[in-house]
């Protein structure tokens, strides 16, 4: 039967995991946003042939399942000639991932902006690019930051993929722990308490930062 | 980059077209099975009952706060040490239809709660029991609520069924991996896998929006607030 003092000794390396998972992810999600920042302002620009392919890939993205892309940017970055270690295939594919979602947030946010605050920008003489560097883009992030921490929990719980590309983080760690002691039920309930904590908590902040949002009106 | 040679999809089309099945038949048993015990979740966290609430409450955070994997393998493993042995597709439904069930539970919940009070108060001012006033006024509304939801999280289901490969269920990408591993061939087996995966969830896109239209007469006139009478969401 489930003997819970091998939970507890599991606990400590799959911490170990999952802060790997956590810096994984953190990083990940940064260059989302900058990589969906700069899709939103080129798609702006309203040229067809680049518009027809970012949609392409958003379909791709949102069409597939991140298994299958992990393992696409695993095995197809080195047959083009690329060679690097697996986590950096691993990145690649979360980044291309989160950045489709990001990209859709970020233009569902842009459409909540006053309208009154582009004609407002023009009329005091700012150009494009300026406009989206001071208006849109700081008000368009702000709005999404709900969106932001439930988007970081979705990728959170989507490390333990890397394990199928050989990148350590708590699966593979609960993975090698069972390997060891053959009590999987007992390390993997360790995995799920730990997942649990962290998101929870951070859900928890995501429900507290739209309510404060919301009352500034910004949601 | 050497070229891509597709003439590995067409030698094992029929691997492809039976892991391509396997995909179609979990998801089209999963999607109702989670929407029922969504349903069965939402009104428990719905109920007037405490005990009922909390259980609901716990059920849909766990769910939805540890990761997919995690779960399948835990329903996996654990199983066994009560004796209890089924195929590995049987746990792989089970535990696909277990998980999204939270989502579902949410999306439903959100639906009903959308609706203003005022409707069910309405129906029990008129006598109705709160079941009645459920069954008659609240129910009927609700497919213009939650179908665009349920079209994401169906597609999302389709794409979390790829994870069933790691216990082993022959479905799609397991069947990629196979022919991976068999031929030495890696990304094209992958690329075809991705397009397979385009069809489902495009048919889905494509169906179910085709079933909302056909309830609520085109997308224009669809859509929430369209029914409400007493100042809810658009009234």
């Amino acid at each position: 039967m489930i003997e819970f003092h091998y939970v507890l000794d599991a606990i400590p390396q799959l911490v170990e995991g999952l802060l790997i998972a956590v810096i994984f992810t953190a990083l990940a999600l940064t260059l989302s946003i900058a990589l969906a920042v700069a899709l939103t302002i080129i798609r702006a620009a309203n040229s067809r042939i680049v518009n027809l392919l970012i949609g392409a890939y958003v379909t791709y993205i949102r069409g597939t399942p991140l298994l299958v892309q992990l393992f696409i940017a695993y095995y197809l970055l080195p047959e083009i000639g690329f060679t690097f270690p697996a986590y950096i295939a691993g990145l690649a594919a979360f980044v291309l991932n989160s950045a489709a979602i990001m990209h859709e947030v970020l233009r569902a946010s842009i459409t909540m902006i006053p309208p009154g605050h582009f004609d407002a920008a023009r009329t005091i003489g700012l150009s494009k690019l300026q406009t989206w560097r001071h208006i849109t883009v700081p008000q368009a992030l702000i709005r999404v930051i709900p969106q932001v921490i439930n988007e970081f929990i979705i990728l959170l719980k989507a490390t333990p993929l890397l394990a199928f590309i050989s990148v350590v983080e708590t699966f593979r760690s609960a993975q090698l722990l069972y390997a060891n002691n053959f009590r999987p039920v007992e390390v993997l309930i360790g995995a799920a308490i730990i997942f649990f904590v962290v998101n929870f908590s951070i859900s928890r902040t995501g429900v507290f930062v739209e309510r404060k949002l919301a009352n500034r009106g910004l949601v | 980059m050497a070229g891509l040679d597709f003439a590995i999809i067409t030698d094992n089309l029929s691997l492809f077209m039976r892991g391509f099945g396997v995909t179609i038949l979990i998801s089209a048993i999963a999607i109702p099975l989670a929407i029922v015990f969504g349903g069965i979740v939402a009104l428990c966290r719905l109920s007037s009952l405490k005990g009922a609430r909390i259980f609901g409450t716990c059920y849909v955070e766990v769910l939805r706060n540890v990761p997919f994997m995690i779960q399948i393998f835990l329903i996996y493993y654990l199983l066994p040490f009560y004796g209890i042995r089924f195929p590995a597709y049987v746990v792989g439904v089970i535990g696909l239809a277990l998980y999204s069930s939270a989502y579902f539970a949410e999306i439903i919940r959100a639906g009903i709660l959308s609706l203003s009070k005022g409707q069910l108060e309405s129906g029990r001012a008129i006598g109705m029991t709160r079941w009645q006033a459920m069954r008659l006024i609240v129910f009927p509304q609700l497919p213009s609520y939650v179908i665009p939801p349920f079209i994401n999280q169906s597609a999302s289901l389709v794409k979390e069924s790829s994870i069933l490969s790691t216990i082993t269920v022959h479905e799609l990408t397991m069947v990629t991996q196979r022919v991976q591993l068999e031929f030495y061939v890696f990304v094209e087996p992958l690329l075809f896998a991705a397009c397979l995966y385009l069809v489902i969830n495009g048919t889905i896109v494509v169906g179910l929006n085709a079933v909302k239209n056909r309830l609520y007469g085109g997308a224009k006139a669809a859509g929430p607030g369209r029914l409400t009478m007493d100042g809810g969401p658009n009234g």
